[in-house]
Formats: C-alpha cells, sequence, structure tokens
C-alpha cells in the first residue's frame, strides 16, 4: 500500500471531484428549495467532517472521545474571534482548527501514552473539562448564557475580488457548500495520507507500538501527530457549528456528542476512510426518516442501531467488500 | 563496534543484570546463552533501550547510547527482533518489510502525504529494497500474504526479515529458533551466517544448545544475572562453572 498506491493518485481525485460536483448539484435541486433537507444535508456533512478525526485517532489504535471537547474549543475561538475581536470568519475558522490542533498536541503528548479503555476514559473527562471551562471563565465565554448573535460570515475577498460572498440571513445554501468543500477537502485529505507512507505508520501503531518504535519510528510523535490533525478536524467542524448556528453554550459539544462522532465510525467501518461519513449519513438520515413514528422514533432508531452492530459488527463498509471479495473469488474459480 | 561496560538493572529488590561487560568487534557471531531468567533478555532490552540500565554504559561505534529510547537506537543502526512472535497483524509481509525502511526516509511528513518528488524516491528505494530483503529471506512466494496467516516458522522469519529492512549494523536476536523444529533451526543457522556474511553483525539469545554451539564464534554465559564465563564454545563446553550452571542436564543440551 505504501509504495504501490503513490502512482495512481490522480484517477481517484477526478472521480471524486466528480462526485463532489454531482453532489453540490444534485442536493439543492433534489430538496426542491427545502430548508429541511438542507439543514439535515449540512449537519450530516459537518458532523462528518469531525468524525474523520476520530477514525484517524482510531487507527493509531486509540478510542478518542475527547472530539467534542476540541470542537468545543473550536466553537468558541471562532465565536471569540468574530464577536470580540472583530476576525474575518474566513480567518476565523483555520485559526480554530490551528489552536484545537495546538492544544490538543499539549494535552494529547502527556495522555497518548495510555492505551484501550484508560484513553477513552481520560478523552471522555477532556470534553467535560472543557465544558466546565467555559462555564468558569464567563468574562470571556459568556458562561451558560453562551454566546449568542454571532454575524454571519462575511466576505471573502483577495486584492479586491470577491471570492466568497458574505452569508445573507436565512440563506441555507451558502452554509451547505460550505459544509460540502468542508467534508470533501477533509475526506481528500484523509484519503491522500492513510494511503500515504504515514498511514502504512499509523496502522502499525494501532498494531504494534513496541515493534514500530524498534524499527526506528517515533513512536510518540507521530501519534501526537495523528491526535493534532484529529483536534484539527474538531476545532474547524466546532468552528463551523458556531457560524451555522450562531450561537456557542458550553452544551453545544458534550459528551454524549463525542459518543455519536465514534458510533459513526463504527457504523461505517473503522477500515475505510471514507467510514465515518457512511456511518453519519446512515444513521442521520434513517433517523430523520424514522420522524414519522413522533415518540416511537429513539425506541426504533436505537434497536435499528443493536441490530446493525449485532449483523456488520466491523461496519456496513465491511458488508460492501465481503461482496466484492466472494465475486472475485468466484470469477477466479 | 559495541561496547558494554558494568551494565545493571535492579527491578525493586532483584538484580536481574549484574555488571555485565563486553565487547564486541563486527562480524563476530556472539551468543548470549544461561539457564532460564538469567538476565539474558533483559540484558537485550538495555542494549535496545528498550529498558534504562540502573547503572553502566553501553556504546555503539564510540558513541554513548545508554537509555537513549529504542527508535534512537535503531536510527543509530542497532535492530532487535522479540522472542514472542511479534508482528503487524493485518500487514502483508511485504508491507511489513517497506515499513521497516521508514526510518531512512528522506520526505517530510506532509511531503509523503501529498506525493513530492522526494517521497516518491524514497518509495522507490523501499521497493527496491524489500525485494532483496525478500530474496535473502526466501519468502518472495509469501510477499502479499496477511502476517496475521503465516505459520509459526514463517513468523519468527518474518520478525528477522522486518528487522533486517531496518537496515542494522547490529542484529539483536531474541531466541530465534523459539519452538522451530529441527530443520527449521538448521535453516535458521544458515541464514544466521549470511545475515554476517551480508555485513550485519549477530547477536542472539538463545536456548538451543545445539545450535548455538555451531552457529557461535563467541558465547557469553549468564547466570543469576552475572557473566560466569565468555569464550569461544570450545572453551564454554569445558568450562566448569558452565558445567554446574547447567548441572543435571548437560549430557542433553550441551552435547557433552
Amino acid at each position: 500500500m505504501a509504495g504501490g498506491s503513490s502512482h495512481s493518485i490522480a484517477k481517484p481525485i477526478a472521480l471524486g471531484v466528480l462526485i463532489a460536483l454531482g453532489y453540490f448539484i444534485a442536493v439543492p435541486l433534489l430538496s426542491g428549495g427545502s430548508g429541511y433537507v438542507l439543514n439535515v444535508v449540512t449537519t450530516m456533512a459537518a458532523v462528518s467532517f469531525i468524525s474523520f478525526g476520530v477514525w484517524l485517532t482510531f487507527a493509531i489504535g486509540r478510542i478518542n472521545l475527547a472530539q467534542a471537547g476540541f470542537a468545543l474549543i473550536g466553537a468558541y475561538v471562532t465565536a471569540i474571534s468574530v464577536a470580540h475581536l472583530g476576525l474575518s470568519f474566513w480567518v476565523a475558522l483555520p485559526l480554530s482548527g490551528l489552536v484545537a490542533a495546538i492544544i490538543g498536541g499539549l494535552i494529547g503528548w502527556p495522555v497518548l501514552r495510555l492505551k484501550g479503555v484508560y484513553f477513552a476514559m481520560i478523552t471522555l473527562c477532556i470534553t467535560e473539562a472543557c465544558r466546565l471551562t467555559a462555564l468558569s471563565f464567563p468574562g470571556i465565554t459568556r458562561g451558560a448564557q453562551g454566546m449568542v448573535d454571532l454575524p454571519l460570515p462575511g466576505d471573502l475577498s483577495l486584492f479586491g475580488l470577491v471570492i466568497i460572498p458574505a452569508f445573507e440571513k436565512g440563506a441555507r445554501l451558502p452554509f451547505f457548500y460550505l459544509a460540502g468543500t468542508l467534508m470533501m477537502l477533509g475526506l481528500l485529505f484523509m484519503w491522500l495520507l492513510d494511503t500515504s507512507r504515514v498511514g502504512a505508520v499509523f496502522r502499525s501503531l494501532r498494531q504494534n507500538e513496541d515493534l514500530a518504535s524498534s524499527l526506528g519510528i517515533n513512536v510518540a510523535k507521530y501519534r501526537v501527530v495523528a491526535f493534532m490533525v484529529a483536534c484539527f478536524y474538531a476545532g474547524v467542524g466546532g468552528g463551523f457549528f458556531a457560524a451555522l448556528q450562531q450561537n456557542v453554550y458550553p452544551t453545544s459539544f458534550q459528551v454524549i456528542d463525542s459518543v455519536y462522532f465514534m458510533v459513526y465510525c463504527f457504523v461505517g467501518g473503522l477500515e475505510f476512510v471514507i467510514g465515518p461519513l457512511i456511518g453519519a449519513l446512515v444513521m442521520m438520515t434513517s433517523f430523520e426518516l424514522l420522524h414519522e413514528f413522533q415518540r416511537y422514533q429513539t425506541v426504533i432508531y436505537s434497536g435499528l442501531m443493536i441490530l446493525c452492530i449485532l449483523l456488520m459488527p466491523n461496519g456496513i463498509l465491511s458488508v460492501v467488500r465481503r461482496r466484492s471479495s466472494k465475486a472475485k473469488g468466484a470469477n477466479n474459480a | 563496534m559495541l561496547e558494554v561496560s558494568g551494565l545493571t538493572k535492579v527491578f525493586g529488590g532483584l538484580t536481574a543484570v549484574n555488571n555485565i561487560s563486553f565487547n564486541l568487534s563486527k562480524g563476530d557471531i556472539l551468543s548470549i546463552i544461561g539457564p532460564n531468567g538469567a538476565g539474558k533478555s533483559t540484558c537485550f532490552k538495555l542494549i535496545a533501550s528498550f529498558l534504562t540500565p540502573t547503572a553502566g554504559t553501553v556504546r555503539f561505534n564510540g558513541t554513548d547510547i545508554t537509555g537513549i529510547g529504542p527508535s534512537n537506537v535503531a536510527l543509530r543502526g542497532i535492530v532487535r527482533t522479540f522472542q514472542e512472535n511479534t508482528f503487524f497483524q493485518d500487514m502483508s509481509v511485504r508491507d511489513a518489510i517497506l515499513l521497516g525502511h521508514q526510518k531512512d526516509c528522506k520526505a517530510s511528513l506532509a511531503g509523503m502525504i501529498f506525493r513530492t518528488p522526494r517521497s516518491r524516491q524514497d518509495n522507490r528505494e523501499a521497493s527496491d529494497y524489500a525485494d532483496r530483503v525478500l530474496e535473502m529471506m526466501d519468502m518472495q512466494h509469501l510477499a502479499d500474504t496477511v502476517a496475521g496467516a503465516l505459520p509459526h516458522g514463517m513468523l519468527r522469519r518474518l520478525g528477522i526479515a522486518v528487522a533486517l529492512a531496518a537496515k542494522p549494523q547490529l542484529l539483536l536476536l531474541d531466541e530465534p529458533f523459539a519452538g522451530l523444529n529441527s530443520d527449521e533451526t538448521k535453516k535458521g543457522v544458515d541464514l544466521i551466517r549470511k545475515i554476517r556474511d551480508a555485513g550485519i553483525t549477530p547477536i542472539l539469545v538463545e536456548h538451543d544448545m545445539t545450535a548455538v554451539m555451531s552457529v557461535s564464534e563467541r558465547i557469553l554465559v549468564v547466570n543469576f544475572g552475572s557473566k560466569i564465563a565468555e569464550g569461544t564454545p570450545a572453551e564454554i563446553q569445558r568450562n566448569e562453572k558452565v558445567i554446574e550452571a547447567y548441572l543435571g542436564a548437560e549430557d542433553e543440551e550441551i552435547g557433552l
């Protein structure tokens, strides 16, 4: 994988661009101007973007429940930057990712020594600690009242040329395009990473850290890099939601969100870069479709989830792959 | 090449390795032997920096490498294998060997991800070297097999292959013949000579006395953490302290 795939990245990227264009044109058309559908799709795209980060920490063999905490950090960085510091949203968004990544690096360095359930527990605590920190500094974060009425993203212009026009009040399409772009770019980077040598190193860390270090691989460095990338995704995603909802509360991202980000990875399949996206797509659309059932919605949804895990313990995509490898086997025989 | 002096490791009240010193010059096949629990493997871990010694130093090619950490030791040219079958479960043999080349890659992290010319060059070099290792280990036919599906004997071989892929100057083999049948052991002995002839100096920790006696040029005997003898296989077989340490088993095991 590390060696062969590097020559053949052009074709998949071309295919990806086609799919992306199709998505950007088809979804608004199919939604027929329904704000509800666009909202769901936008949220799904942004949520899968954040979940890519969780997937990456799975790739190095760590169960990461801190993602919501770092998303909250990103959300506050965006909110404070645009509301208090007067920065443009387009600066604030990458800045949110950077701040989350740096904090993630500082916390990750000592914490990533832990494995298995211990790492999961400490990351769960990190999410909770982020919420409590937001509550404890009302001077900056306005505490439980939250930061509300955040300005919508303004225009992005370079050398007087307007690249992205200012977002209008009530318009849903701009956020749909922004979330979609984030998701595509996020997926592209993850895929490049996974198929590169770095991806192979990450997989080696998941399988045997001692062996990897005996080969001269700086295990601590690579784990921190993976965690920082994950936190960057969380920060940018959190910043996006702050702009989308125009508000941030300490409860905007909580432990339950961390769990959801993780579940999307599981449902889609941990072996596949696109797993979190498939997981979020399947879970969020099925939840919305079950809307008909009113108060039974959650019960049926949970039942389906249990069935899903029982029947497809390695995620939905593993079933697809099993099918295709069976077909291959049949052809060869 | 390797100078170990006064190496000591204390775990709580137990002195696992006590004041062991020895020198090794390039191309010598050295074996460390001793009864179970004598401290051989601990000695290995101290050299490979998987453990930090309580006292003593390890010098390699003139520089002090005591306790600098496993990956740094590997970067300087000392690579170890593991006593248990230690491998990357889901990786093919070839992918695992390619990973051994990681430390010699010159591209940056971002360069690897975005496929700069430098990283493509790295990949070509890794691929060529992997082919050579596969050939040397006689494992070409297994290149695409997933490690988890290999039999025990081949896993031992894979362990050595992956270590070789990291281009060591000094190769620490922790019980390379453990659990192998006599035919596989014989092949293993030939392999170790082949590795030495390729310019890599092997050190073994081993229990299989027949193999040790036939492959080693020098033997170091450890008992209760201390060095009790050092010499050629013939000298070791005559050494009284060694016979005493192995008392009761000397007939079959040392081959006296």
